[in-house]
């Protein structure tokens, strides 16, 4: 039994007659990262303020299991007359939690600050101001840590070396993490949930997702009689559907692979037209991604 | 790095300490000098006729002077400073840094502390220089005096930082927050002009000290409490909204 350490119930937020968030059932694993992924204006933002006591719902309810939560907002800001070091450490002491202050030197290290830590902020660039946030929430050892779109607008570096961090807490924090970069998700997350206009479309595995809404298929080219072909395999259980692109050439969608690969040649062999070639397609995670939230 | 470190270091650091002591330290130069020198400035300036409808000025028009101009640009200065300290939902990244790592009690606290504090060392510098330009320019007023009415001030003070704080939860905007506060304040002192409330405003201290020094006859103890109920009240009521906002 998998601890679950953020949840919410039927939860709900309107701003006047906007619905950002529409009866969403989150469920967060103790020790993973789970990525919020959605379009803009899919209510990732007001998911995390929910969960990070920023804001109230309207309805429903929503269970954070620590009281040690930090949330990273987009844009990390700071008074621009401190110096990093003094925001890395006004945190650690606002966490009170007995971290050392030598914990405020190795996170400076691991956020790639440590030259840039007793300048004032106000010379940070923006990829700096993020891991520098990153840094003061890492530094207070959170039991859960809220990400807004953390690596968004960074340059390749920058993005490494976020992700690279988030990927050092995968074990120690549960880390939730907004994101529209698809490849961000892929790479460090476990779970991913997806928002659409508010609603969660789907939550679980990567994997999963892609079997769901995209998954595996075949292409399959033929010297003609697509439609027969096409017609014949959507009888089949395990066809989620066919698409036929010429009169020689037919996409079928599958979602049992296994099935596919016992019985799809032996279909092609009933129907009896001659085919060229059969070779497996994989849907894209932006493929299903775009699927999953148009 | 503590949230008190926090408060000195923007009180330091932006220079808002030096705006306020250079302020009051000005006037308060200013004061004596212009209580003693007003009649030749006058005559300087071509305006012999003039010098006949200046009243004769005396010892307590040094320190009258003074607080005079410290009410009015002195108080703009602290209301500003004051409104950066305590907007400090205006930046909601800011806003979030501090929220999910502190309460809004320990958050605002060393913020109303320090802005009062630095305002009460300015006032206190600012009435020193005058007291002693007076007393080496026109003649040393009752010491006593001047104390009890510049505690009187410094509560004033503390009214205008606590209204500051409410007008902070009501908008974010440090600019917004800083001119509708001196827009209360205003308004509160006109409604001084009416008679049977009067007694009861804190713009009443605002009379205390040139009472107390021309030795007039005066009853303050209604606008004391109520000025220390209503600061208590608002910053009760600030750190209540303030709790329940969403940023």
């Amino acid at each position: 039994m998998v601890d679950v350490v953020i949840s919410t119930d039927a939860v709900s937020k309107r701003y006047g007659d906007v619905v950002a968030l529409d009866r969403v059932d989150l469920s967060v694993s103790a020790g993973s990262v789970y990525g919020l992924v959605g379009p803009n204006g899919a209510g990732k933002t007001t998911m995390l303020g929910l969960l990070g006591g920023l804001r109230t719902p309207t309805s429903g309810s929503v269970h954070v299991g620590s009281t040690s939560v930090q949330v990273l907002p987009d844009t990390p800001q700071f008074d621009n007359w401190l110096t990093g070091r003094e925001v890395v450490d006004l945190s650690r002491t606002l966490a009170d939690n007995g971290t050392p202050e030598s914990a405020v030197d190795d996170v400076l290290e691991s956020a790639g600050l440590v030259e840039a830590a007793d300048r004032k902020v106000k010379g940070y660039s923006r990829g700096m101001l993020q891991r520098l946030g990153l840094a003061a929430a890492v530094v207070t050892r959170p039991d859960v840590l809220l990400l807004d779109e953390p690596a968004a607008a960074l340059d390749p570096a920058g993005r490494r070396e976020v992700l690279n961090l988030v990927a050092e807490m995968h074990g120690r924090s549960t880390v939730l993490f907004s994101s529209h970069i698809l490849d961000d998700v892929q790479e460090v997350c476990d779970e991913i949930g997806v928002l659409r206009r508010g609603e969660l479309v789907y939550q679980g595995s990567l994997g999963g997702l892609i079997d769901r809404h995209g998954g595996s298929g075949y292409t399959v080219v033929m010297r003609s009689g697509a439609d027969a072909v096409a017609e014949r395999l959507l009888a089949e259980p395990w066809v989620r559907g066919t698409s036929v692109e010429s009169d020689h050439r037919v996409a079928v969608a599958v979602t049992d692979t296994d099935a596919a690969e016992q019985r799809l040649v032996r279909v092609l062999a009933e129907v009896g037209h001659p085919v060229i070639s059969v070779s497996p397609t994989q849907s894209s995670l932006e493929d299903v991604f775009l699927e999953v939230t148009k | 790095m503590t949230l008190w470190r926090l408060e000195f270091l923007r009180l330091w650091r932006t220079q808002r300490w030096l705006i306020l002591l250079a302020v009051y330290s000005a006037f308060g130069i200013l004061g004596p000098l212009t209580a003693r020198y007003l009649p030749d400035i006058v005559e300087n300036l071509g305006g012999e006729e003039a010098i006949g409808s200046i009243p004769e000025l005396t010892a307590a028009d040094g320190i009258s002077q003074y607080i005079g101009n410290a009410q009015q640009i002195g108080l703009l200065a602290v209301v500003f400073v004051a409104a950066a300290a305590l907007a400090f939902d205006s930046n909601r990244e800011m806003s979030i840094f501090l929220r999910t790592k502190a309460t809004i009690t320990q958050i605002i606290t060393p913020r109303y502390v320090m802005t009062a504090a630095a305002a009460t060392l300015a006032y206190t510098v600012g009435i020193v220089i005058a007291y002693v330009g007076t007393g080496i320019l026109l003649e040393w007023l009752d010491l006593g005096a001047v104390v009890v009415g510049s505690l009187l001030q410094v509560l004033y003070l503390l009214v205008a930082i606590a209204l500051t704080g409410l007008v902070a939860s009501f908008i974010r905007n440090v600019p917004g927050v800083a001119l509708l506060t001196v827009g209360i304040l205003i308004a509160l002192a006109l409604v001084g002009l009416v008679p049977s409330v009067a007694a009861w405003l804190p713009s009443e201290l605002l009379g205390g000290i040139d009472a107390l020094i021309r030795g007039g006859d005066f009853e303050l103890w209604r606008a004391v409490l109520a000025s220390i109920v209503v600061v208590a009240v608002m910053v009760w009521i600030t750190i209540t909204r303030l709790e329940r906002r969403e940023v």
